[in-house]
């Protein structure tokens, strides 16, 4: 809104940006299909 | 901090002693022939839903014995710190959002030290004809003293991540310019010697992360509103007080009326979408818990001090209202189930959500207890799974006084206090006071029933997936009338008739038990709209007296008048001289 040409009120809010990253909260888990890939990753890559 | 592990390791032995002794006490009255499989059952459901209601209790009478702090700094004193003055709306009245704003400003402005804080109305509203009204209104707070440069207003088109999303996207965009944000609600009231001191504390303890006042509720009209206001200004700081003691650094966040270290926020609080859909995946609805939990996970202090006096909220005027809310809080309780195992947090954290979780799971444990209890009058010949346990049975009116004795002992000692420290002369004297919380005790008590029915079908709902959404708060809707409350609640009505008639035809013996929880659920029509009637006269009623009323403090006073002169027909727009109010210490 402050970008915007038609804000009516002169008066901005600071442009002082300030990074909030995402928080981890879910548990990843490793799903049967996940670990298997693994395994067979190590020899696809041989 | 080993003085809070202490309290809460008592605590939680008081009520798994106590909770256990619940149990016991039922099988003596139960089990006079031996004890039956449903026996075992509802013994078990005694001691769960028993154990939140001695733990509640407990952090009340720890409460009553612990001093008053007045830890206070020279209300004229200038913090270092630069602060946000956060104000989320959604769809609210603008007029009274933005007085409310006038009146903290000119506090702020009669004590000197308004330059260190800023005010930014974030606004979320999605209907175009409400963000009209609030830019007319935003005319009426730029005429305020020293509001140039120092008062905002933005629009979000979009309202991505509700609350949480609308502060979020302020911090992203301008939180970098200041050192702290004091977080309010469309409908908080802080003073500025309040504000002014929070800042103060956040500038002499670099470790605080968090500090949550508990506020008062102000300006309620109805039987309803006015009961829980003056449970929230009598007898809530005695609870929380005793559940500040236990939760220690780990406090709680309520998501308004609190100030936040801007840079420990933003580190440790972006909230991310949960996977899966809504009622359980999505945005984090109760997310003030969640950032509470956050920031004691990074190691900052989360206190809450409720000695701290001068933050004001309104509630909900009637029970429809209330339960509305309700049905958000439980939606967004029973949604931390997905996070009570999120890597990295704290016991205490962990515990909070449970305690969250099973203050709405309570409700439908209570009314299984009760179905069970009905079911086994009905049908009494059980087998039999432990023939021997053959000790002395005891009368159901001793059961009874034990629930009643962990509900009301910590009201009475909370007066009991208050009749020694003078507190009660602030309510209106001893009398006054004894007569308010019997009435209180005797309004919840029959109310419980309705209020049970009304959260069993919330979690019901949540459980079963459907999404309450995020209804716009109905501020100032009062009388309920006859019809709309039917409607409301004819389900709870036919519930209470056909257990209870249930009840007189099959097992007649206990229903003069069942009746006293199933009649207000009968009359719950009645009761919802008697409740919401606003009074007839303007004179202040006999009971439910708040100190906040027979004395209201200077900021209320401020906002009350600059309501009356806004809403006057010609109100004009000049602008509004720099003063110092008269109240404002010299």
């Amino acid at each position: 809104m402050k970008h915007d040409g038609n804000f009516p009120f002169g008066n901005a809010l600071p442009d002082a940006p300030l990074y909030m990253p995402k928080q981890r909260l879910e548990a990843h888990r490793r799903s049967l299909f996940d670990a298997l890939r693994d395994v067979f990753s190590v020899f696809a890559t041989r | 901090m080993n003085r809070a592990y202490i309290i809460r390791a008592a605590a939680l032995l008081v009520a798994l002693l106590l909770s256990a002794g619940g149990g016991y006490l039922f099988l003596r009255f139960t089990g006079e022939n031996g004890l039956t499989a449903l026996d075992l059952f509802r013994a078990g459901l005694v001691v769960l839903s028993g154990f939140w209601l001695v733990w509640g209790g407990a952090a009340a009478v720890m409460g009553v014995f612990t001093p008053a702090r007045t830890l206070r700094f020279d209300p004229r004193a200038t913090p270092r710190g630069m602060t946000a003055i956060l104000v989320p709306i959604y769809n609210e009245d603008p007029a009274q959002t933005f007085a409310r704003i006038a009146a903290m400003n000119r506090s702020l402005v009669g004590l000197g030290i308004a330059e260190r804080f800023h005010v930014a109305v974030l606004s979320d509203t999605q209907s175009l004809e409400a963000a009209t009204q609030e830019a007319v209104w935003f005319e009426h707070l730029l005429r305020e003293p020293m509001s140039q440069g120092r008062i905002f207003y933005r629009r979000r088109e979009r309202n991505v991540g509700r609350k949480a999303g609308n502060i979020e996207d302020f911090v992203n965009r301008s939180g970098g310019a200041y050192d702290y944000a004091v977080i309010l609600d469309a409908d908080s009231l802080m003073s500025g010697e309040t504000i002014g001191e929070m800042a103060r504390r956040m500038d002499n303890d670099p470790k605080l992360g968090l500090l949550q006042t508990v506020p008062k509720v102000i300006h309620a009209r109805t039987l309803f509103g006015r009961t829980m206001q003056f449970s929230a200004s009598y007898l809530s700081p005695s609870f929380a007080r005793g559940a500040s003691l236990m939760q220690g650094w780990d406090g709680p966040y309520w998501g308004h009326n609190a100030i936040v270290r801007m840079k420990a926020f933003a580190a440790s609080c972006g909230l991310p979408e949960l996977s899966g859909k809504p009622p359980f995946g999505g945005h984090i609805l109760s997310h003030d818990y969640v950032e509470a939990a956050l920031l004691s996970r990074a190691g900052w202090k989360v206190i809450v001090d409720p000695d701290l006096e001068g933050s004001f909220e309104e509630g909900p005027e009637n029970l429809i209202e209330y339960a509305k809310r309700d049905r958000r809080w439980c939606q967004g309780n029973l949604q931390h189930r997905r996070l009570v195992g999120a890597p990295g947090l704290k016991f205490w954290s962990r515990f909070t959500f449970v305690q969250g979780i099973m203050a709405y799971l309570a409700s439908p444990l209570w009314l299984l207890l009760m179905t069970a209890s009905i079911f086994a009058a009905i049908f009494p010949d059980q087998p039999s799974w432990f023939s021997r346990f053959r000790d002395e049975s005891i009368d159901m009116w001793v059961l009874g006084g034990a629930v009643a004795i962990v509900l009301v002992l910590p009201k009475f000692l909370i007066l009991l206090r208050g009749a020694f420290d003078g507190r009660n002369k602030r309510f209106g004297g001893n009398l006054r006071a004894v007569a308010s919380v019997v009435c209180e005790i005797a309004f919840s008590t029959v109310l419980a029933p309705v209020m049970l029915l009304l959260q069993t079908r919330s979690v019901a709902q949540v459980l079963l997936g459907l999404d309450g959404g995020w209804p716009a708060t109905q501020r100032g809707q009062n009388w309920i009338n006859l019809d709309v409350a039917f409607r409301a609640s004819w389900w709870v009505m036919g519930l209470g008739l056909v257990t209870l008639g249930g009840t007189i035809l099959f097992a007649p013996n206990i229903a003069l038990w069942v009746a006293p929880a199933m009649l207000p659920a009968i009359f719950a029509p009645l009761l919802i709209s008697f409740s919401s009637r606003p009074p007839r006269s303007e004179s202040l009623p006999q009971v439910f007296r708040t100190d906040l009323e027979i004395d209201p403090p200077p900021v209320v006073k401020e906002y009350q008048n600059i309501m009356a002169h806004w809403t006057l027909p010609d109100v004009s727009l000049e602008p509004v001289t720099i003063r110092t109010p008269s109240y404002v210490p010299a």
